[in-house]
This record gives structure tokens, C-alpha cells and sequence, in this order.
């Protein structure tokens, strides 16, 4: 079965810092794939690269077998990517702002609106679709982005961050959402610095370091490399990532 | 009043956001800043030499004349300063982060607003004396000591002006309500501060014989009647300057009355003009759209999302719309010269020139927010569509206004002048269009919508390229329209070659 997401050597250097050291990450398809990593690491620069947000010095990126860096608008139509911070048009409203998504990914306008009005039921903004986003909450924006991400229903979805600044109640929508959506055979990839998220939702988790991958697997896996049996995710972590910190000094 | 929340404590924190504020505004590295200061500085001193010499040869004596010349210079004054004084409290009010944090301490409101306001007299002052300083330093040298005592009458004007923003400011809030006083208080500051230039062109609407002549004159002696009858409080001002009897202090008085008074009717209703501000966030309902409303290709979506944005921000509409404005003069001065007694051929290729000015000054403003203030870059690039279409879009959501702008004079001139003026008027102003949008995509500056204004900071060659190649194509659209179809050749060549130019020097950005 083809992987959703291969990545070989990948590199990118901002002037004489590596932030992404010649890796190899491969994601399967219908899983949802947890990046860790601290501060620096490299997650956010890997997953804006397989976004085509940023043209790798070295390596391959082949989403569900398309090069991405060969032909990017096919790559491109298979995947959707939502940063950190929403970027929102705020003189949109919550509907305006799937319109010009679902037209930017040539979605047929019933389909369109089926889905924008699928979407904003589920997240609960359906009373606040023709309310311009500049009004929205936090919380609101980030889930606008969220049904932006999903309105042309990626076969490969990439979250940064999803979850940073959201309230309790939104957060379980979100991760709801994301959990639902690997169930029903979609792909997910997320970066987080919340560890008890990836250890729920996450069927493998990637822990990178230095632009590295230290290691990957489902949770057991990984307790059974470097945490024992009863570890918590963020015993592993620490002891992956503290191991690497003690050897770099 | 020195302390952490005290007065100058307050007064420190604004002049230091101005400071920098100011600095932010400047172009380019410390050379090319030091350059440019060093530049003005000279310009000014030279002009402020030549004015302070020909005023040294006067003696300031309280004539009609003198008082009316004075009453009036001043009135132009203080136009421009409540234009600048009525801007600077519109931002002031609306940069909402800053008023958040300073309303959420326990310093009191009144405290805040009249050291803002202050802080807002401070500004407009410092820049005329700067200006006036120019001006001031040259006349002890050359024996014009007397005119010294017209520079408490500057810092008088500021002060008074202020008064009057912050009046106009409340009434505006209060006639329409904190989300319209932003734009309107914008547009009013602009049409103020440009209304004496668009009115010293008024003349030239008529005929330029006797009548004007005469109209003239009327108008001026009216002026001066106005500015130096001792009976007429506008002529208060005039007559502090020059230290008649007790005008001075009269003056003095009246302003700080009044400035006291605005300040504090402003402070009465401050707290809640800021909340009303902060709830500006309020829903507005609308209609809910269909699923007709998703048709489209992709070239129609991001033109559509364009122009939608443009539309729903009204301050930024009135700020394009008001750049052209200015251009208004220019069209009062051809336009006059159209006259019934035959066609002047001179007169319509200034028209025309001044039409590619305008469309490529709208195509310019447009282009920036279209191409270079997009609000989710991100978004764009990482959706299915390749970054030369999302440019095309984005350079037709700007073009096709300008062009829109262009088609009606082009189909004037057609009818009324000959039909090659109306060609040559289209071809000038589509080729100016063109090399506008194809600029703004090579050389891009990203920025955010609400630097509007500083759209065209960055490179000094840059710019004058940008400027040389508009300048080309009015050149020559101006010798076609006259009759000088190949002579326009060279300064269209000259654009051409300037645009290929660009083009090669273009940053190389990732293409997906």
C-alpha cells in the first residue's frame, strides 16, 4: 500500500543552521501521525515543506506516491495544511471563507455547500457563518481554519499546533474531529507540545530532534525502546530527548 | 505626577511610541536615512533663508494688508493642523491594544486622554516649529527680530487645532457612532487638509479674462476685510501675532479655555467612546448566501475575494479614493482650457496625461493590497494552484478597476475630441496599467492592509523605477494625443525598457 506521506533526506538549512537534517519519515495512509519535538526541532519547517511552503535544499517528498516537488499542484490537491495561527480574511465571513477555499480547490458548489454546512454544524458556528471573522474568538478562528482545511476533504490533513489556545470544550472538538476523521480513513499529521494529546489520539508518534527523527511508533513501541513498561509518553520523551541533549554536551 | 502613572510618566511612554513610530516610517539603512535628513535639512534651510530675508525687509506692522495676509496664512494653518490633529486622535482612539492596557491600569481615564492629547499637540506643534525653525534661526542675522514674536502664535494654533479635532472628534461619535467615525473622521481630516489646495485651483474654472480678474480681487480684499476688521474674532489671531493692546493675552487665553474644554468634554465621554471602540466586534447579521454563490473557476474566486475584501474596508477605500482626489486640481487646470472656441490639442493631452496619472495611480494602490497585503500567503501557496495564476488574479482584481476608471474618458475623448485621442488615451493608460500590476507582482512588499499609507517604503530605485515608468507612459500618451505619434515612441520605449528591466532584477521566490 502506498504511504500517505514518504519523505528521504529531507534538508533544509536557514543559513548555517540545519533545521531539518536529511530525514526519512514515512506516514501510512488512514493514520494519524503525532510529530513531537522540542522547541527549534524542526516540525513545523518539515511539515511547511511538504506543504510547498518551502523548497527543501536536498530530499524527496512524495505524498500518496505524487512528488511534490516535481508536480506540486497534484500533491497540493491531495493535502491540506492549517498553521499554528489561523490565517483568516478578516473581512470574510465564516461562509465566504469556505467559498473561496472550496473554488480555490475547484470543489462542484452543491458539494461545496454540503460540506461547509456539514462542517460549521459540527463545529458549532453554524449560527455564525455570516459573521465576519474579524469578530471571531480565538477559538472560533481556529476552528473556521479547521472546516477551511476539511471543506475539500484532504486525503492528507497537516495541523500545526491545533490545539494552542483553545478551551477545554473546543479542544475535544477538535481532537473529536481529527480522531473521527483517521477513522473514517483519512490521514492526519500533527505537531504538538502537548504529550498527553499525542498519547490519546496518535495511532504512531514521531519524536524529532536537532531536524532528526530519534525514533517513532506506535506508543508501545516506544515505551518498549526507552521507557519500560507503565512509562507515560512523556517518560519516553524526556529520556529520548534528554538522551540527546546529555550526548550533544 | 513623575512617578510610574503619573502625567510625565505617561508623556514619556507616548513621546517614546511616537519616536518610534516615526522611526518605523523612515526608509532604508542609517546612510541612506542620514542622507535624506541631511537632504531635507538643507532644502529647508535654503527655503527658510530666502522666506526669513523677505521678511526681514518688512517691518511687521498691524496694515490691513499685513493682518489679512497673516489671518489668512494662518487659516490655512490651522486647516492643515486639525487635518493632521484629527487623524492623529482617530488612531489613537482605534489602536486598541494600547488604550486596552492603559484603560485596564489603575490610572484614572481623564489622566490618559489628556496626556494623549496632549501628547497629540506635542506632535503637531513640534513639526511647524521644526518647519517654522527653519525660518526663525535666519532672521536674528538678517534684522527681522520683530517677527520672532510670531512663534507663540504657532504653538497657539496647534493648540487651538487640536481643540477643534477632539471637538469634531465627539461630535462625530456622537451624530454616528464609533464604527463610522474612524472613516468619516479619515475622509474629513483629508478633504480638510487638501481643501485650500483644491480651492486656490477653483479659479481656473473661470474664463481667464477680466472676470477673473475680477472675481479675484473681490475675493481678496473680502479676505482681508475678514482677517483685519478688530470687531471679527477670526481676526484675534492675526492681531496676538503682531501684539496689538491685549490680543495677545485674549488669545492666549481663549485657547487654553478652549483646549481645557475639549480636553475635558472629550474626557467626559472617553471611557465610554473606548468601550463603544471595543465593541466594535459586535455581529452584524447578513443575509446567508446560497449554494449559487460557490460557482466559479479559480481565477473568478480570487478576483471575487479580492474585490470583496476591498469593498468591506471603507477605511481603506476612503484612503485609495482620496489619492485621487488630490488629483483633482490637475484636471481643473486642462479641463478649463477646453475651450468652446475650437479644440486645444495641448489642453486634452494634459487631460489624457493626467487620466493615465490617476488609473495608474489607483492600478498601484490596488496592485499593493491585492498582491502584496494578502492576509494568508500560506493558504495560497499551499493550495492546488500555481502561484503564476494566483498572481494573474490578484493583478486583474487590481487592473480591472483602473481600466474600468479609464474607459470613460477613453469614450469621451473618442466622441467629443477625435477617435485616435480616445485610442491613444486607452493604449496609454492599458500599458501603465499593465507595467503597474506586472511591478507589484516582481517586486513584491509584503505587508499588512493597515500599512496602507507606507506601501512605498523600501528601495529608493525601486520606486523612482516605478515612477519613471508611469512618467513614460503619460509622456507618451501626452505627445500622441497632441499629434506626436512618433515622437511617443521614445519615452514608451524608455517605459518598456525600464519594465524589462525590473523584470530581470526581480527576486527569484520559490516557484510552485
Amino acid at each position: 500500500m502506498t504511504d500517505a506521506l514518504s519523505v528521504r533526506a529531507l534538508t533544509k538549512k536557514f543559513g548555517a543552521k540545519t533545521a531539518v537534517d536529511a530525514l526519512d519519515l514515512d506516514v501510512r495512509a488512514g493514520e494519524l501521525y503525532a510529530l513531537l519535538g522540542p522547541n527549534g526541532a524542526g516540525k513545523t519547517t518539515t511539515l511547511r515543506m511538504v506543504a510547498g511552503l518551502l523548497r527543501p535544499d536536498a530530499g524527496s517528498i512524495h505524498i500518496f506516491g505524487v512528488d511534490a516537488l516535481a508536480d506540486p499542484i497534484a500533491a497540493k490537491r491531495m493535502l491540506a495544511w492549517l498553521p499554528d495561527e489561523p490565517a483568516l480574511y478578516d473581512k470574510l465571513t465564516a461562509w465566504e471563507y469556505l467559498e473561496f477555499i472550496a473554488g480555490l480547490w475547484g470543489i462542484g458548489a452543491k458539494t461545496a455547500a454540503l460540506r461547509a454546512e456539514e462542517l460549521l454544524k459540527f463545529l458549532g458556528l453554524w449560527d455564525n457563518r455570516d459573521e465576519r471573522t474579524e469578530n471571531f474568538s480565538r477559538g472560533m478562528k481556529q476552528k473556521t481554519a479547521l472546516a477551511g482545511a476539511l471543506i475539500h476533504d484532504p486525503k492528507l490533513l497537516m495541523l500545526d499546533e491545533p490545539l494552542t489556545g483553545l478551551d477545554a470544550a473546543i479542544a475535544r472538538q477538535v481532537k473529536d474531529l481529527l480522531q473521527q476523521r483517521a477513522r473514517g480513513g483519512g490521514t492526519v499529521i500533527l505537531t504538538t507540545h502537548i504529550l498527553d494529546v499525542a498519547e490519546r489520539v496518535a495511532d504512531r508518534i514521531g519524536i524529532i530532534q536537532h531536524g532528526k527523527l530519534l525514533a517513532e511508533g506506535t506508543l508501545d513501541e516506544l515505551r518498549a525502546r526507552a521507557g519500560g513498561a507503565g512509562a507515560t509518553l512523556e517518560d519516553v520523551y524526556l529520556r529520548l530527548v534528554g538522551a540527546v541533549e546529555a550526548g550533544a554536551a | 505626577m513623575f512617578g510610574p502613572g503619573g502625567v510625565l510618566f505617561l508623556l514619556r511612554h507616548e513621546m517614546l511610541l511616537t519616536w518610534r513610530n516615526f522611526r518605523a516610517s523612515g526608509k532604508g539603512r542609517h546612510v541612506r536615512r542620514a542622507i535624506f535628513y541631511s537632504l531635507m535639512a538643507t532644502f529647508l534651510g535654503f527655503g527658510g533663508y530666502w522666506v526669513a530675508r523677505i521678511l526681514s525687509a518688512f517691518e511687521p506692522q498691524p496694515t490691513p494688508i499685513m493682518l489679512g495676509i497673516v489671518g489668512a496664512v494662518f487659516a490655512i494653518l490651522v486647516s492643515i493642523m486639525l487635518a493632521q490633529a484629527l487623524m492623529l486622535i482617530t488612531e489613537s482612539l482605534y489602536q486598541r491594544g494600547d488604550l486596552d492596557l492603559l484603560l485596564a491600569s489603575p490610572v484614572p481615564a481623564w489622566r490618559v486622554l489628556t496626556v494623549r492629547m496632549s501628547a497629540i499637540a506635542i506632535n503637531v506643534g513640534v513639526f511647524y516649529l521644526i518647519l517654522t525653525a527653519a525660518v526663525f534661526v535666519w532672521l536674528p542675522s538678517l534684522g527681522g527680530w520683530a517677527w520672532l514674536s510670531f512663534a507663540p502664535s504657532i504653538l497657539l494654533l496647534t493648540l487651538f487645532s487640536t481643540a477643534l479635532g477632539l471637538m469634531v472628534a465627539r461630535l462625530l461619535f456622537w451624530l454616528i457612532g464609533p464604527r463610522n467615525t474612524r472613516v468619516v473622521a479619515q475622509i474629513l481630516a483629508s478633504v480638510i487638509g487638501a481643501a485650500f489646495f483644491i480651492a486656490s485651483q477653483l479659479p481656473r474654472l473661470l474664463e481667464e479674462d477680466e472676470t477673473r480678474s475680477q472675481a479675484m480681487r473681490e475675493l481678496f480684499e473680502r479676505l482681508i476685510a475678514f482677517f483685519s476688521d478688530a470687531a471679527s474674532p477670526l481676526s484675534l489671531p492675526a492681531r496676538a501675532a503682531f501684539g496689538i493692546g491685549a490680543d495677545g493675552a485674549l488669545w492666549a487665553a481663549s485657547v487654553l479655555a478652549l483646549y481645557a474644554a475639549a480636553v475635558w468634554w472629550y474626557a467626559a465621554g472617553f471611557a465610554a467612546d473606548a468601550a463603544a471602540i471595543s465593541g466594535l466586534g459586535a455581529p452584524r447579521r447578513r443575509r446567508a448566501r446560497g449554494v449559487r454563490s460557490m460557482r466559479g473557476g479559480v481565477m473568478a474566486t480570487l478576483v471575487n475575494k479580492e474585490w470583496r475584501l476591498l469593498r468591506r474596508d471603507p477605511l481603506l477605500l476612503s484612503q485609495i479614493l482620496l489619492q485621487l482626489l488630490y488629483l483633482l486640481p490637475l484636471f481643473l487646470v486642462f479641463g478649463t482650457r477646453l475651450g468652446d472656441d475650437g479644440f486645444d490639442r495641448f489642453a486634452a493631452a494634459g487631460f489624457a496625461s493626467g487620466f493615465v496619472l490617476l488609473v495608474t495611480s489607483l492600478a498601484a494602490s490596488l496592485a499593493w493590497l491585492t498582491v502584496s497585503a494578502e492576509d494568508a500567503p500560506d493558504l495560497l501557496a499551499s493550495a492546488p494552484v500555481s502561484r503564476n495564476r494566483i498572481e494573474r488574479a490578484k493583478a486583474l482584481a487590481a487592473g480591472i478597476p483602473a481600466a474600468a476608471l479609464l474607459l470613460p474618458p477613453a469614450v469621451g475623448a473618442s466622441i467629443v475630441v477625435t477617435p485616435m485621442t480616445g485610442f491613444w488615451l486607452l493604449l496609454g493608460g492599458v500599458a501603465a496599467i499593465l507595467s503597474t500590476c506586472f511591478i507589484a507582482i516582481w517586486h513584491q512588499t509584503p505587508g499588512n492592509r493597515k500599512e496602507f499609507r507606507r506601501r512605498t517604503r523600501g528601495s529608493l530605485m525601486l520606486n523612482l523605477g516605478r515612477s519613471f515608468v508611469a512618467l513614460g507612459w503619460i509622456g507618451a500618451t501626452a505627445l500622441a494625443v497632441s499629434g506626436w505619434a512618433l515622437a511617443a515612441i521614445v519615452p514608451a520605449l524608455i517605459s518598456l525598457g525600464l519594465v524589462l528591466a525590473l523584470h530581470e532584477s526581480r527576486p527569484r521566490v520559490l516557484q510552485t
